[in-house]
């Protein structure tokens, strides 16, 4: 009785779909309720009038909205999408083989990663020694929470890059087996996808 | 035949502990989950059984109402998380494999991390008895009971961690089980001939990843107003406290589904089995427990009618709601259908699917009623909505998934539960369970509230009340019975060689229990009953086939050389890791530090192990 | 069909056992039913099929539509089970029935049938939902209930009046209830005036009340509120307008002065005993607004968010352990009363009538 072995990553799939893929992509389906939720619960923080009214200090919604640095964060925004220009690139590169030239878009996605990071970093300490604060009122919490959210997912993203860049020194994504680039890929090309929406609802309307 | 078929019983579940420690056999994992979620079921009973003690006669005063407050919060928190969903994820992972022609799941070591997540998980939230004393305000958790100035000791912290735990176990479970439907199918298992089981698997998959993330914020939220002063739940800082109900329900309505689907997924395969038919309209069957999925997450305002949002919200919430009947009574008339014109054997897995059924249809009528807001506003909140949900979730939930473990229990173990013991439980749960919640309908509607620990005298309540208290204890004796039942059955049960049903879905063609690897050979599928087909010729005829159909039994010294992914003990490690830092977030950051440390290091050492 | 017989093969002692215990127990649980439903009907003050006013009937008719429907199709369909089953039921050398997998009339049929039942429903209800949110009129007798742990504040604004656990509203004139509540989620709810409506911290919802009938009506919180949620009650009284206007001015007044040298020693209690701090009895004290107003306290029927009577017994039970009669209770003395302090209390608190 010879089967041939692996049950699991050799053999075909039903679908033909590698299963890491199909799970990513329902990972990601579960992550767009996390934020739908979130962006929810910001949307309706900003109509809820009784919490303006009740907001300490000037921090009502939209004075808190006017604290935000536009200029800055349309900056750290562009960034951040050409980085998912660079992950393409990095994929790209791996897939023909140039593991050098994919080597160096991951780590230009790392810095252009890193350089949002910071960007929101800065932010937060700015809005710190300017008195706003999570449990200062609505805005606070729902600004913190759902920026710091996604900026959290940004730096685990920088992290699994990190990995990504390691592994393919021990030899992995040598062959037709690119998976951890694309799904590290995935991911971030999702954690960008999410920040348009972010960044338009919070910071332009 | 009987002595072949014992000679060639797998040792599936042989080896240590320590090898079921580090299992990541689906079917080992199957049986930790059984044994986990009917412990906890076992507390969650013991924990209704006090609550009806309190309740039997007026102004009693056994418990005290904190305890009581603790007891019908955990007795919520318990059977939903702890109990029901981890014994409809054991069938999960006893049968999905079996029943598309896998070797495994998807990821054998993400699920082993399930379980010990939900083991590890359902353990935590239990410390909170005995550190400082459990959350008391209900599985709900309705804000501001739940803020810092109403609950100052660490009680809705066990249960906010808890909750996120587990759902990390239930979400990575779901991706696992949608991926394994998905992608691990034997050829010619095309979506159209998997079992029906396997179908509402799948459709639970979608309704935990999509509804689980919403309570997983609202549960951050509540956190972040306890422990960072925010105030998301609280109006003194301009806050809503409904927001909470919104967000918990818009989780908790398809949570209602999640405990239901996979109990309808059991009754649609135990059904056929004993009327010898096909289920009848496979496909509306499939279709509707999709369009109540779908609908589920457009229903849940109608917990929150007595909110107040406005007659217009009041309405489109009412027209959904009634609307889910629709997909609901559709999948009883196919049901009834299926039994109409069979062959109709009534052994124990079908009376209690059977009895599903029948107390089911209850639980939806009444359901409907709760759908009308008029009607809703009347008797929300009252023990006829009590009685209501347990005759969804009891006559129908607990009723379909005793109807699988009767069904299954040979398959996993390879012995038959006493079937005369087996009809003994059923009609002592049967008869319990209506005394127990039939007059709560009463009660609601002589406007008896939920959550009372105690009613005056002068109420008219207490005859009810006494009925409910020895329905709950005939309730809590059949099940003692089951206990004993299914211990013995296990040590000296008859043999039940691999089809002891007739059955005719896959997992009917193996041995059992099923050899390590499951099938020798992975089959190809052409039917949606393959072993049906394959022992009585499309079912065109009555002729019988006596040899099962797949080779195991034929090379039992003979083992096929099949890699089967190894043990690790890094998923234990993992989800050890995640509860002691959740346990550091409560008690000393000390903890916080190891716990991030263990799972940190166990975290690499799972993906330096090569896979496999 | 091995299979099959192996089923059918059971051992005949356990078997044996287990089937006599069914017969027991079935008859048991048969008699003791029987014997409980006997037993059952008796008075339920708190019903919701006794409705009064026109929106309760509302809900109440509803209700009896849906049950009777439900009714209908609950005998149908397990009926139809029933007969399915016993019909059906395998026969010693059947042979295999006829393999359907289904029939699209008749699943269209079965479609269309609930979907007819639910759109009727619908229909039904949709006008009962928006005349039940009526706005009360401009000259409705506006009330403010105001839910706290663990009893009800009812305000008159326009009319000056402050009490608490019973609600009075002249017959025959609509009522604007404006629900808020001071710290947790409670419910408002008297099932025969309509249904229930929360109290949630931070909104402040409206609902309109028309009484039709005269009479006392049982409520009672209906939204888990904490400890002492089951001992959170209250009536409504409904009373002839003469009554109503004449009960809303003698509450308007300051507190009967006590006359007995025992209600006298009882009113100089107020203070050192701790019982100003939380309650105003205007007239003699006005800084405590955390408890109930108690000016006229004696001539409410009942105490402890009524649960307990405005009796003599009553009160001195009370006053000896509040936390005890009511666990979690926010009223805490500062020290134990003597029996002489509860005497002189008790005949105090009964006398402001």
């Amino acid at each position: 009785m010879t089967v041939d072995a692996h049950a699991h990553e050799e053999h075909p799939t039903s679908t033909g779909l590698d299963s890491r893929k199909v799970a990513m992509w329902a990972f990601l389906g579960s992550e767009t309720m996390f934020f739908g939720s979130l962006i929810l619960v910001m949307l309706i923080n900003k109509h809820n009038t009784l919490g303006v009214m009740l907001g300490h200090g000037d921090h009502t919604f939209e004075a808190g909205q006017g604290m935000l640095d536009l200029v800055l964060t349309s900056f750290t925004t562009f960034v951040l999408l050409t980085s998912s220009l660079a992950m393409v690139l990095a994929l790209a590169a791996f897939r023909n083989r140039s593991i050098n030239w994919g080597r160096f878009w991951l780590m230009v996605v790392v810095a252009f990663g890193a350089i949002f990071l910071g960007g929101q970093v800065y932010e937060f300490t700015a809005f710190v020694r300017e008195g706003l604060t999570p449990s200062t009122n609505l805005f606070g919490a729902s600004f913190y929470m759902l920026v710091g959210f996604h900026g959290a997912h940004v730096a685990i993203g920088i992290l699994w890059l990190l990995a990504v860049v390691y592994y393919s020194y021990r030899g992995r994504y040598q062959g037709a087996d690119t998976w951890g680039v694309e799904m590290v890929g995935l991911y971030w090309h999702f954690v960008d996808l999410v920040w348009v929406a972010i960044f338009t609802l919070i910071y332009l309307i | 035949m009987a002595t072949t078929t014992v000679s060639v019983r797998p040792n599936t579940y042989a080896g240590t502990a320590w090898s079921w420690i580090t299992t990541v056999d689906h079917k080992r994992i199957a049986v930790l989950y059984f044994v986990t979620s009917l412990a906890f079921f076992a507390l969650g009973g013991a924990e209704a059984l006090l609550i009806r003690l309190q309740l039997s006669r007026p102004e009693l005063d056994l418990v005290h109402p904190d305890r009581f407050a603790e007891l019908f919060t955990m007795h919520g928190t318990t059977m939903v998380f702890l109990a029901l969903m981890p014994l409809s994820a054991a069938f999960f992972n006893l049968l999905v494999p079996l029943m598309i022609g896998a070797r495994d799941v998807a990821f054998p070591r993400l699920n082993a991390l399930s379980y010990w997540v939900y083991l590890f998980g359902g353990i935590f939230l239990n410390i909170s008895f005995i550190a400082g004393g459990a959350p008391a305000m209900g599985w709900f958790g309705y804000a501001p009971l739940t803020a810092t100035e109403f609950a100052d000791t660490h009680a809705v912290d066990f249960w906010a961690f808890g909750l996120q735990i587990l759902g990390v176990s239930s979400i990575l479970a779901s991706i696992n089980f949608i991926v394994t439907i998905i992608n691990m199918r034997a050829p010619g298992m095309t979506f159209n001939r998997m079992p029906m089981f396997v179908w509402m698997t799948l459709i639970t998959g979608f309704l935990i990843i999509f509804a689980f993330p919403v309570i997983t914020i609202g549960l951050v939220l509540l956190l972040f107003d306890r422990y960072l002063g925010t105030s998301f739940f609280l109006y003194q800082g301009g806050g809503d406290p409904v927001l909470w109900q919104h967000l918990f329900w818009v989780f908790g309505h398809p949570e209602v589904y999640i405990l239901i689907l996979p109990a309808m997924g059991i009754v649609s395969d135990v059904l056929p089995t004993f009327s010898r038919k096909p289920l009848f309209g496979y496909a509306v069957v499939a279709y509707s427990g999709a369009a109540i999925a779908l609908v589920g997450f457009g229903v849940w305002t109608h917990h929150m009618f007595t909110v107040g949002l406005g007659p217009v919200a009041d309405t489109a919430f009412a027209i959904s709601t009634m609307a889910v009947a629709v997909p609901t009574g559709v999948k009883i008339f196919n049901w009834i259908a299926t039994l109409w014109g069979g062959s109709i054997s009534l052994r124990t897995p079908m009376l209690f699917a059977i009895g599903f059924i029948a107390m089911f249809i209850l639980g939806g009528l009444t359901g409907v009623s709760l759908g009308s807001p008029p009607v809703d506003t009347q008797v929300q909140d009252t023990y006829y909505v009590v009685a209501h949900l347990h005759y969804v979730l009891f006559g129908g939930t607990i009723f379909g998934l005793f109807a699988g473990i009767y069904f299954w229990f040979p398959k996993m173990t390879g012995r038959m539960l006493n079937e005369g013991w087996g009809k003994v439980h059923f009609w002592l749960m049967m008869i319990g369970f209506n005394l127990a919640f039939g007059p709560q309908h009463q009660l609601g509607i002589d406007g008896m509230p939920r959550r009372i620990h105690t009613y005056g005298a002068d109420m008219g309540w207490d005859a009810w009340n006494l009925m409910s208290t020895v329905g709950a204890w005939l309730i809590g004796l059949s099940m003692l019975i089951f206990a004993i039942n299914a211990i013995r059955s296990l040590r000296s049960g008859r043999d039940s060689g691999p089809d002891p049903w007739d059955g005719g879905t896959l997992e009917w063609s193996m041995s059992s229990p099923p050899p390590v690897y499951n099938f020798a050979e992975v089959p190809v599928v052409d039917d949606r009953y393959p072993v049906w087909k394959e022992k009585h010729g499309g079912g065109h005829t009555g002729a019988a086939v006596a040899e099962p159909p797949a080779a195991e039994t034929a090379h039992d010294d003979d083992e096929p050389h099949i890699h089967m992914p190894n043990p690790s003990y890094w998923p234990v490690l993992v989800a050890a890791g995640m509860v002691i830092t959740a346990c550091g977030l409560i008690f000393h950051q000390v903890f916080l530090l190891i716990g991030a440390l263990i799972f940190g290091i166990s975290l690499i050492g799972w993906i330096e192990e090569p896979p496999g | 069909m091995r299979a099959l017989m192996h089923g059918t093969h059971l051992r005949p002692s356990a078997t044996g056992a287990a089937q006599r215990l069914l017969r027991r127990a079935s008859l048991g649980a048969a008699l003791l039913l029987a014997a409980l439903v006997l037993t059952a009907c008796g008075v339920t003050p708190q019903t919701i099929l006794h409705p009064t006013t026109e929106a309760a009937r509302a809900s109440h008719w509803l209700f009896l539509v849906v049950f009777w429907a439900g009714l209908a199709v609950f005998v149908v369909v397990e009926g139809a089970l029933l007969y399915a089953i016993f019909r059906y039921r395998r026969r010693r050398g059947d042979a295999l029935p006829a393999q359907t997998h289904g029939n699209l009339k008749l699943e269209i049929g079965w479609t269309i049938a609930p979907t007819v039942l639910v759109v009727l429903l619908a229909a039904l209800t949709v006008p009962v939902i928006f005349a039940n949110a009526q706005q009360p009129e401009d000259d409705a007798i506006r009330v403010e209930a105001i839910g706290h742990q663990w009893w009800f504040e009812f305000r008159y604004p326009d009319l000056g009046v402050v009490t608490a656990n019973e609600l009075h509203l002249p017959v025959g004139r609509p009522a604007a209830i404006i629900i808020k509540s001071e710290d947790v989620l409670h419910s408002f709810w008297v099932p025969a005036l309509r249904g229930k409506l929360d109290m949630v911290p931070g909104r402040t919802s409206v609902f309109r009340i028309f009484p039709e009938q005269t009479g006392t009506f049982p409520g009672q919180c209906a939204e888990f509120c904490g400890t002492a949620h089951a001992l959170m009650r209250f009536t409504v009284v409904v009373e002839e307008p003469e009554e109503f206007d004449a009960w809303a001015a003698h509450q308007l007044t300051e507190r009967v002065p006590p006359t007995s040298e025992l209600a006298q020693a009882g009113e100089a209690l107020l203070t050192p005993a701790g019982c100003a701090l939380c309650h105003t009895i205007r007239g003699v004290t006005e800084i405590g607004t955390i408890g109930p107003d108690l000016t006229h306290v004696g001539s409410r029927a009942h105490i402890a968010a009524n649960t307990m009577g405005m009796t003599r017994a009553d009160l001195e039970h009370w006053l000896r352990d509040p936390t005890g009669m009511k666990p979690g209770n926010l009223m805490i003395l500062p020290r134990e009363l003597t029996d002489d302090e509860i005497d002189a209390l008790t005949e105090y608190l009964m006398g402001l009538k």
